[in-house]
């Protein structure tokens, strides 16, 4: 099912979904797709499963309730993307309001919200670069993911994240050299 | 189009350090959790597209309106309106608030003397004695003629009650 998944289009995929018939199958194709990838780039923001499972459902609810009224502009892929990354977005600043309203500040940062998730199992390089990644702003965290973990054309960065190619190559040059620096300064390298 | 090859080269060129790095994350799953989340997610989706539905339109209506008007931008607009209506209201009242001299002016002296004879138990004489002392003018009309006063303090000291007189002593 999954190879079948992958090799079929963007525009199959649509046409089934369009057809109230075919609605429920052609969703099926479409998460088989590009659930994983989404689901990825959704955890490099959040960290933790439990919260890129949340997040992930409601980016994909969200696709459900919209994807009938998808007129093509960008790319499917890029579409979801988009989705996903709003979600998430969302997701990460209801958390700090919380942290700041319950006076909860997240003690230790990543290293110690990594340790006590049972689905991270990485060794100390991982870990440094996570806490690293940590530093970076939010915008700077994203291009930095989307271009050294997914391998993201800038073009399609551009389109999921509503700016200029020359702002995102500024940005993850900043990115690339500042984890560097991090990653020296921890004596590891 | 940038290929695989063409990121790979940018970061080898940026960070020879990052590029040489194993890009494991360390990062893990529940077993068979994608295909679990797809049946997840569409029972969801069905779920929630079913019971949109089911609510009526105009259940639909309000509650649109309802959700608009708690948006922030909405909500103070409305309060801003509610305020201003409130001033107004307030402001042009003021002009015609009631004046206590002109409402006493239109009841008659006839009026005015039945309703102290009715009510005189119930009137606070150390108020009147203190409005007197305050205004400075006699609480005792100079227009009342001596003689009828002293018949009036006579006729109060006799209806003194001894004995009452005595427990206040």
């Amino acid at each position: 099912m999954q190879s079948t998944a992958n090799e079929i289009t963007d525009n199959e995929i649509l046409s089934l979904i369009q057809e109230a018939t075919s609605l429920e199958r052609g969703f099926k194709l479409l998460m088989q797709k590009y659930q994983e990838r989404l689901y990825w780039h959704v955890r490099r923001m959040v960290y933790e499963h439990d919260d890129a499972n949340d997040v992930i459902q409601n980016a994909f609810i969200k696709v459900y309730r919209s994807i009938q009224k998808f007129e093509g502009k960008s790319k499917l892929y890029t579409w979801l993307y988009r989705i996903a990354t709003n979600e998430a977005i969302t997701f990460i600043n209801k958390k700090k309001r919380k942290a700041t309203a319950s006076l909860d500040d997240d003690e230790g940062g990543i290293s110690t919200q990594l340790a006590a998730d049972p689905y991270f199992d990485g060794d100390q390089v991982q870990l440094l670069l996570q806490k690293a990644l940590e530093t970076l702003p939010e915008k700077q965290r994203l291009v930095f993911n989307m271009r050294y973990y997914e391998e993201m054309a800038y073009k399609d960065i551009a389109e999921v994240l509503d700016t200029s190619v020359g702002a995102l190559k500024a940005s993850y040059h900043h990115a690339v050299k500042k984890i560097e620096r991090s990653l020296r300064a921890a004596d590891n390298y | 189009m940038e290929s695989r090859k063409d990121i790979r080269d940018e970061l080898n060129e940026l960070s020879p350090l990052l590029s040489k790095l194993d890009k494991g994350e360390g990062f893990q799953l529940p077993p068979r959790y994608f295909e679990k989340l797809t049946l997840e997610v569409l029972q969801k989706a069905k779920a929630e597209s079913t019971s949109v539905e089911t609510v009526p339109q105009w259940q639909q209506t309000i509650s649109n309106i309802w959700a608009a008007i708690w948006q922030p931008k909405m909500a103070m607009g409305l309060a801003t309106i509610a305020l201003l209506v409130v001033a107004t209201t307030f402001f042009f009242n003021k002009g015609s608030e009631v004046d206590p001299l002109a409402e006493l002016s239109s009841i008659s002296d006839e009026e005015l003397d039945f309703y102290i004879q009715e009510n005189f138990d119930e009137l606070d004489m150390d108020l009147f004695a203190d409005i007197n002392d305050a205004s400075g003018e006699n609480f005792i009309p100079s227009s009342i003629d001596d003689e009828i006063l002293n018949e009036f303090y006579q006729q109060s000291i006799d209806d003194i009650d001894v004995n009452e007189f005595e427990e206040l002593l």
